[in-house]
C-alpha cells in the first residue's frame, strides 16, 4: 500500500466515525504519523489564542488542544483537524 | 458559494460574530473565520461548510450551539452582571458555569440564547442570500 492509499483509507475511517482504527491505520507508518501531527500542531498554531467548540457545546484552547496532540490524545474535535491534515498530505503524494 | 462570495459572507459580519461558533460539521462547531479558512485549504469539509451557507443550516440541534456560542459571550462580558426584567441579577461567570455544565434552564439563559440564535440565523441568512445570488 502506498502512503497515499493508506491515507485515502485513513480518511474512509474518519468518515466513518471509526476513530480508533483511523488513528490505528496511520500509526502503522510512523513517519506519515508525524507528518500528519505536525500539520494539525501548525493548523493549532496559526490561531494561537483561538478557540475550539466541540458538538457538545465545550470550547478548547487550541493551545490547550496542541498539548494534547502532542501527547498523543486525539479526541473530539482534534478528528475534525486530523481529517482535513489526512486529505491534504494525501493531495501532496499524490492520491 | 465560490470562495469568493465565503470572503464576501464573513467579511459582511459584524466582526464579533465571525469569530462565533455558527456551523456544524463531524465532531466541531466552526467560527465563520475558522470556516472560511478551511474553504480556503479546499477540504471536504470546507466543502460542507459552505454546503451549510449556501443552504442556510446550522448542520446542527439548537441547544448544543446555544450551549457553545453562550459560553463564549459570557466568557467576553467577564466581571459584569447581567440583570432580567423581573429584577434578579446574576454574575456572568455564575451563568457561564451553568451553561459549562449545560444547564439552559434558568430563565436568564434562555432569554438570552434565544435573542443570540436570532443573531445566528441573521449570519446565515445573509450566508444564503448571496450565494442565491441576492446579495448585491
Amino acid at each position: 500500500m502506498t502512503p497515499a492509499e493508506l491515507l485515502a483509507q485513513v480518511e474512509a475511517l474518519l468518515d466513518a466515525g471509526r476513530y480508533n482504527e483511523a488513528l490505528r491505520l496511520l500509526a502503522s507508518d510512523r513517519a506519515l504519523y508525524q507528518r500528519v501531527t505536525q500539520g494539525v500542531i501548525r493548523a493549532l498554531e496559526s490561531d494561537p489564542h483561538g478557540i475550539i467548540t466541540d458538538i457538545n457545546g465545550n470550547v478548547w484552547r487550541t493551545s490547550d488542544l496542541i498539548r494534547y496532540v502532542r501527547a498523543g490524545h486525539w479526541f473530539g474535535p482534534l478528528f475534525n483537524l486530523l481529517r482535513s491534515e489526512v486529505e491534504l498530505l494525501r493531495r501532496q503524494l499524490g492520491g | 458559494m465560490s470562495l469568493e462570495l465565503m470572503r464576501r459572507w464573513v467579511a459582511s459580519l459584524p466582526p464579533a460574530e465571525r469569530s462565533l461558533p455558527l456551523l456544524h460539521v463531524g465532531e466541531a462547531f466552526y467560527t465563520p473565520l475558522q470556516a472560511l479558512r478551511e474553504v480556503e485549504k479546499g477540504t471536504t469539509i470546507g466543502e460542507k461548510l459552505q454546503q451549510l451557507v449556501e443552504q442556510g443550516r446550522f448542520g446542527t440541534d439548537l441547544n448544543a450551539l446555544a450551549k457553545a456560542r453562550l459560553q463564549l459571550l459570557l466568557e467576553r462580558a467577564k466581571g459584569y452582571e447581567i440583570a432580567s426584567l423581573s429584577g434578579i441579577s446574576i454574575p456572568t461567570d455564575k451563568l457561564a458555569k451553568l451553561v459549562a455544565q449545560g444547564d439552559l434552564s434558568n430563565p436568564l439563559i434562555q432569554e438570552l440564547a434565544e435573542a443570540d440564535l436570532l443573531l445566528a440565523q441573521q449570519a446565515l441568512k445573509l450566508g444564503k442570500k448571496l450565494a442565491g445570488g441576492g446579495g448585491k
